[in-house]
């Protein structure tokens, strides 16, 4: 347990310093645009870089907190919510070619069984209810010009 | 006076059908929301917001608002009948709350929660009307730099509230700061941080990353809580007895004050107020040892207290353009989606729009009090939707949420992404207010720095050469301190009473 949160604690300090290093040479490409050393587009991600860079320096050698670190779920909850994370980017994917009403469908039946663990007929009804509702506030009440997909629906 | 006249207009104008409906929905999704379990005010901003954007600037943010103090009422629904706080703020109401409720008087405590709020939320719209039209034409003096300091010194004050590490909070307000840079740059018009993904010279849509942070993020949290169905006790009579008013009088009157004052100011959250109003009830009470078995003052007080700070936060966003707590700092989004700039400017240029805003929320207030007391039953019943069903639904209005403020699918992704970062943000104890607080305040913070550099041809010491500048510079210092200090004694106290470190924010 100490181990996993000291590496936790170093993986995010050394996170911290990559990103801050991302943000130094950005900056860098920016200066040319800019009118001196603090003035321009650079100024702002070049002194935020540098300040992640020496906070990250800082927790790299300062201790973690017990706290900070909670166990990961694990088992059939740990599986269901990778599962829940992969049917939103299908549904975001698939949602431009199967259009709104059959990925919303599908997705709300299987997020159900995924969350819920809904018989399918169950699953389906509130599925078929909910998409009507959302189709109904999202495309004819918002106007949200949702996909409709190669099936124009 | 001017104010009075311009209050009157604005409650005129409210008071149209369709505006009057919008208050009225905006306050009952607001309370919906804030019943759930879980759901705060902050999460039910960032879901409901993009559904807002069909209406006019000024009906969506009479909405924005209605849901937003409807959800700080919902919140206390919840704390008293099942003894689940949405937020920490709600921690005190369970601590003699549910005992009320175990008692078979949960409706007079929810009646009492309701009474305090209402009042209390009157109160601050009272200190509101006083108070932000002198600020804001106090703060027509200010130029970039005395704007600068104020939002640096706001949000380091702001990194204490969510009360985690400070190294920790400085390091997640950065990477907010860097979310908002992507994009084109504000003074050259170059792409930043775009790799030349073409997509991302559109920047990424703040909306999109919120409602990933706190409403996708929500639901996984939910699905390893296996949240079921928890037992609440029955409710019986809904309205307080003549006895239960009397001793709730000076309560709510005590916290009101109390949470409107600190409300102005960065740092003191509602967490901080309800608790510190808690505790001074305990003391001035003749009777401390019915404290925690079932006292009502312990609710109205703290209940009150949690309103008035968050009326009296709207001062400092509507005046200055500062937020004081998380779903203020969504509501600033919510401004500026609507292209308005909250600060002294709104005041001059859209003052209708400004006092109609702030005359919704006294008919709001109202409406929350005549719809809600009747209403307790029916909101109780819905705390006992299954996560199965609510889960599934919330993941899909905030995917189409996302989708429908720029009708991007990049977008969709960029939720489900800060989804996943959120939850492991929570399991590894990084604070994602300082995020959000930098990434919506990220382009004013830079325009005001670069606007200032510009003056003072590159010279740092413009921050604190200037008189006005440099006295917010101490006032803040002292903020700080003060903020500091409540703190810790916050956390000492919501360890002491459920045992765990909370969010305070």
């Amino acid at each position: 347990m100490k181990l996993l949160l000291k590496c936790v604690h170093k993986s995010g300090a050394i996170v911290t310093i990559l990103i801050g290093m991302l943000s130094v040479v950005e900056a860098r490409k920016l200066y040319p645009y800019g009118m001196n050393l603090l003035t321009g587009d650079h100024a702002f991600p070049g002194l935020i870089g540098i300040l992640l860079i020496i906070a990250g320096v800082f927790l790299l050698f300062s201790k973690g907190n017990s706290n900070d670190n909670q166990p990961l779920p694990k088992g059939k909850v740990k599986y269901s919510m990778i599962f829940t994370i992969i049917v939103l980017l299908l549904y975001c994917y698939v949602m431009e070619y199967v259009g709104y009403l059959i990925s919303t469908f599908l997705a709300i039946i299987c997020l159900m069984q995924l969350i819920g663990k809904y018989r399918l007929v169950f699953s389906a009804f509130t599925a078929a209810l909910f998409t009507a509702g959302l189709y109904y506030l999202f495309i004819v009440l918002l106007k949200t010009p949702l996909p409709s997909g190669y099936f124009h629906f | 006076m001017d104010s009075i006249i311009y209050l009157l207009s604005g409650i005129a104008e409210v008071l149209t059908p369709f505006n009057l409906m919008i208050v009225i929905i905006g306050s009952l999704l607001g309370t919906l929301v804030g019943v759930l379990p879980g759901l705060g005010p902050t999460s039910a901003i960032a879901i409901l917001l993009p559904l807002t954007t069909i209406l006019d600037p000024s009906q969506g943010i009479i909405m924005m608002a209605g849901i937003y103090y409807g959800a700080m009422y919902g919140g206390s629904t919840t704390a008293i009948l099942m003894n689940i706080p949405g937020e920490s703020s709600s921690v005190p109401a369970t601590l003699d709350g549910y005992p009320l409720a175990k008692q078979g008087r949960g409706g007079a405590a929810l009646g009492i929660a309701a009474i305090g709020s209402f009042i209390a939320g009157i109160l601050g719209l009272i200190g509101l009307v006083l108070f932000a039209p002198i600020l804001a034409d106090q703060a027509l003096k200010f130029g970039p730099p005395e704007y600068f300091v104020l939002m640096l010194m706001a949000l380091l004050i702001l990194f204490n509230i969510s009360g985690y590490s400070f190294i920790k909070s400085l390091i997640m307000g950065a990477f907010g700061f860097l979310l908002s840079f992507v994009g084109i740059g504000l003074s050259s018009g170059v792409p930043r941080f775009e790799y030349g993904i073409t997509v991302l010279s559109g920047g990424i849509e703040m909306i999109s990353i919120i409602i990933g942070l706190f409403a996708v993020t929500e639901v996984l949290k939910g699905m390893e809580e296996n949240r079921k169905r928890i037992k609440q006790e029955k409710i019986k009579k809904v309205f307080p007895t003549r006895q239960d008013m009397k001793d709730s009088k000076l309560p709510i009157l005590r916290g009101s004050l109390l949470g409107f004052f600190l409300g102005i100011l960065p740092g003191f959250s509602a967490t901080i107020t309800s608790f510190l109003s808690y505790d001074m009830e305990k003391k001035v009470s003749k009777h401390p040892e019915k404290f925690g078995n079932g006292a009502i003052e312990g609710v109205a007080g703290p209940e009150s207290a949690n309103n008035a700070t968050s009326s009296g936060g709207f001062i400092p966003l509507l005046s200055l353009g500062i937020p004081s707590s998380p779903p203020l700092a969504v509501l600033l989004a919510a401004f500026m989606i609507y292209g308005l700039t909250p600060g002294p400017v709104l005041f001059e240029q859209h003052g209708e729009f400004v006092w109609t805003v702030i005359a919704s929320m006294f008919i709001g207030n109202i409406i929350l009090l005549v719809l809600n007391l009747p209403l307790v039953g029916l909101w109780a019943k819905l705390t006992e939707v299954p996560f199965g069903i609510l889960g599934p639904v919330i993941l899909m209005i905030s995917i189409l949420g996302a989708y429908s403020v720029r009708n991007s699918m990049f977008d969709c992704f960029v939720a489900i992404l800060f989804g996943v970062l959120g939850y492991l943000f929570h399991k590894f104890n990084w604070p994602i207010i300082p995020l959000i607080l930098c990434l919506v305040l990220g382009p004013k913070m830079e325009t005001s720095f670069i606007q200032s550099l510009e003056i003072s041809a590159g010279n740092l010491l413009i921050f604190v050469e200037r008189p006005i500048s440099l006295t917010l510079l101490i006032i803040s210092a002292a903020v700080l301190v003060v903020s500091l200090i409540l703190m810790k004694r916050t956390k000492k106290r919501i360890i002491q009473e459920t045992g765990e470190n909370q969010d305070l924010s």
